[in-house]
């Protein structure tokens, strides 16, 4: 069996809190479904070659090193936007999903071009946007999802073309959707290690990722997502 | 002198007298005199050396390990010893120690400084000497991530102060270079190693120019010696150096020196190297700071031994929500060669409440795997702790799950040698009183 070939974006650049815990999620239920896989780190001095890779993974940086990540990305939005329509699965986090659009503009006023894979403009604001939420994804919209979102950029004019969840409970305005779900391309606010937080998000990961149901035994993850929905007042999950 | 001033001051001192038997005594008083004169801090005029420490970890043990050497020295030293390190901390510090004329008598004023709060603080006042003992990621929640504090720190420090900075710490050793400063350091040691054994890692890149970063060792994380492959950004040269370390015998070499002190981990003793640098720049004979380092012990507060039953159990606090501080822990718990269980309790976030448990997936606790008894996750996000040490192939065998404080007694009753309790500040007393109930 060909090794599931998944490629960490930037992982040099792009590590801000608890991203390695989605890689580390994907990876071990792969092993323990006897998945043969391979996990590779690209940054900015290497060449991109996203038709390589069953699985990109990209998340959330300091915005300089954003900034950065985006000078380079933005020469493949070619080769990604093929990788994308032949379903690629991408998981895309927090700020990175700046990468992916038309363009970033900064609290300066400059702006650089994007790879192009979106029309959404990423603003770099400065102003720290902090929330727990509860989101039901629109692939299983009976399940509660948990997420962390801490932020200082936006995308304008927002997640509602391709919405990856229904916004069940925030305690700031954030809107209806959350997301953004393309073909296999998954992008989400919520950051650090949304598919150990959610097994629901891990399952889908992994059955766009290898066409089949990956088993595994998600019993500790299920207790442990149930024991934080129910310290949320008044939701219905 | 501005009437206002006056009246804070007077206010503060009134307060500080009523809130000491009632523990109010640390922050409030200088919270209301700032309210009541708001640019306090420039009415304070100092007769001595102000020091100021700051960096994301281990502030409060060099800053209280400064105090003791300039104290035990001779000097008359003022400083915040507990730790009340934002604004209303370090006025109600000021204020107890001034004089009604606004002047500061003692030879020294040693301030303990939150990094993200030291541009409000010295917008007033400039510190003669400015310490920072390193910077890395911490506490997601208020910090945002360590650009936006090297963005406060620059802010902060004016261009008359002089830097005491780590030499080994690519990021805080670049700030604000302009400035006059002076570096020290810790040459490899017996327990420094040649690749990061620790999950958090803040400077894979150059803070310069984005370059690959090579190592020749570290000490933790990203402390070590370093080279930007593409710039030549090199780890300073150091006038204060720590050589020569035996942990176990607790003595080490400081400028060719023999010397002792209490150290249990690297971590440590870059702390104390940086009080005795610091020191030594605010005009301490060399001889005489190592003599009193020599005597300093970090507060029972952060790390204690005690006894339940006939059970040896150490606690060992951790910064809240700061992987490296927690790494540091887990170092000293590998350490300890005898039968070993280690407890650790998770909270929701202490002054937000959220829910994040993203930090946990920055601690390397898989170092921890197969070296230990049992691991035992305990407090309100326990399974999240679980979910994590599973999904990194912990021995789940060897993991226990009690939320409950309450019922984490007959656990521990099920497991034996010695009970290492990691936890953060805010959490301790609870999890002590329910151990040891």
């Amino acid at each position: 069996m060909e090794p599931v070939k998944i490629l960490w974006l930037y992982s040099d650049l792009l590590d801000l809190y608890g991203d390695r815990g989605n890689l580390t999620a994907v990876t071990c239920r792969l092993r323990g479904a006897g998945i043969p896989f391979a996990v590779e780190e690209k940054s900015i001095y290497d060449e991109l070659t996203p038709e390589d890779y069953q699985l990109i993974y990209a998340g959330p940086g300091k915005d300089r090193n954003l900034l950065r990540a985006a000078e380079h990305l933005a020469g493949y939005g070619d080769a990604l936007r093929r990788s994308v329509e032949k379903g690629t699965v991408f998981l895309v986090t927090g700020n990175a999903q700046l990468l992916f659009g038309r363009e970033i503009r900064d609290a300066d006023g400059t702006s650089c071009p994007a790879a192009g894979l979106f029309d959404y403009v990423g603003r770099i604001t400065g102003e720290v946007f902090i929330d727990d939420v509860v989101l039901c994804p629109v692939f299983d919209p009976g399940k509660a999802v948990y997420g962390f979102i801490n932020r200082t950029s936006q995308l304008i004019p927002g997640e509602d073309s391709y919405p990856l969840f229904r916004v069940v409970y925030a305690q700031k305005p954030i809107g209806s959707a959350e997301g953004t779900l393309y073909r296999n391309f998954i992008g989400s606010w919520a950051l650090g290690p949304l598919l150990a937080k959610n097994p629901t998000l891990l399952s889908y990961v992994l059955r766009q990722l290898t066409g089949r149901e990956v088993p595994f035994d998600s019993s500790l993850q299920d207790t442990a997502l149930l024991r934080t929905l129910a310290e949320f007042p008044a939701v219905n999950h | 002198m501005a009437l206002k001033f006056i009246i804070a001051l007077l206010v503060g001192k009134l307060l500080h007298l009523i809130g000491k038997p009632l523990g109010k005594a640390t922050n409030l008083p200088g919270e209301v005199a700032l309210k009541l004169c708001p640019d306090l801090f420039s009415h304070f005029r100092f007769r001595g050396k102000v020091l100021a420490v700051t960096g994301s970890n281990g502030k409060t043990t060099t800053a209280n390990a400064v105090a003791h050497i300039l104290s035990r020295s001779g000097r008359s030293v003022v400083n915040n010893a507990k730790g009340s390190n934002l604004t209303g901390g370090v006025a109600t510090t000021l204020l107890c120690s001034s004089r009604l004329s606004g002047t500061v008598p003692q030879d020294f004023v040693v301030l303990e400084v939150d990094e993200r709060y030291s541009r409000l603080i010295f917008r007033g006042f400039a510190p003669d000497l400015m310490l920072v003992t390193n910077l890395f990621r911490d506490q997601l929640t208020r910090n945002g991530n360590v650009d936006v504090i090297v963005a406060k720190l620059t802010e902060a420090i004016g261009p008359g102060t002089r830097l005491v900075l780590n030499a080994n710490d690519p990021i805080s050793a670049d700030l604000a270079p302009d400035n006059e400063r002076v570096y020290y350091a810790m040459a490899r040691t017996d327990a420094s190693t040649d690749t990061s054994v620790n999950i958090t890692h803040d400077a894979k890149v150059c803070p310069r120019c984005f370059g690959k970063m090579h190592y020749d060792f570290f000490h933790y994380n990203h402390i070590g010696q370093f080279t930007c492959t593409n710039c030549g950004y090199t780890t300073p040269e150091a006038a204060y150096v720590t050589d020569n370390v035996d942990f176990a015998a607790g003595v080490f070499t400081f400028n060719g020196c023999r010397t002792s002190g209490f150290f249990y981990s690297p971590y440590l003793l870059m702390d104390l190297t940086a009080a005795i640098a610091l020191c030594c720049e605010a005009g301490i004979p060399q001889s005489t700071a190592l003599e009193h380092a020599a005597t300093f012990t970090v507060s029972r507060q952060r790390f204690r031994e005690f006894a339940i039953g006939r059970r040896k159990a150490v606690l060992i606090l951790s910064k809240n929500q700061n992987p490296v501080s927690f790494d540091q822990s887990i170092s000293y718990v590998l350490e300890q060669e005898e039968r070993k269980n280690v407890i650790i309790y998770v909270n929701n976030i202490n002054h937000t409440d959220n829910k994040d448990t993203t930090w946990l997936y920055d601690i390397s606790f898989e170092r921890l795997n197969g070296r230990i008894d049992s691991l035992i996750c305990t407090g309100p996000r326990a399974y999240d702790l679980a979910v994590r040490l599973q999904l990194s192939g912990f021995d789940m065998d060897t993991v226990l799950v009690e939320p409950d404080l309450d019922q984490l007694k007959p656990v521990l009753e099920r497991t034996e040698g010695t009970l290492y309790i990691l936890t953060e500040l805010y959490d301790a007393n609870a999890i002590v009183k329910a151990v040891t109930k």
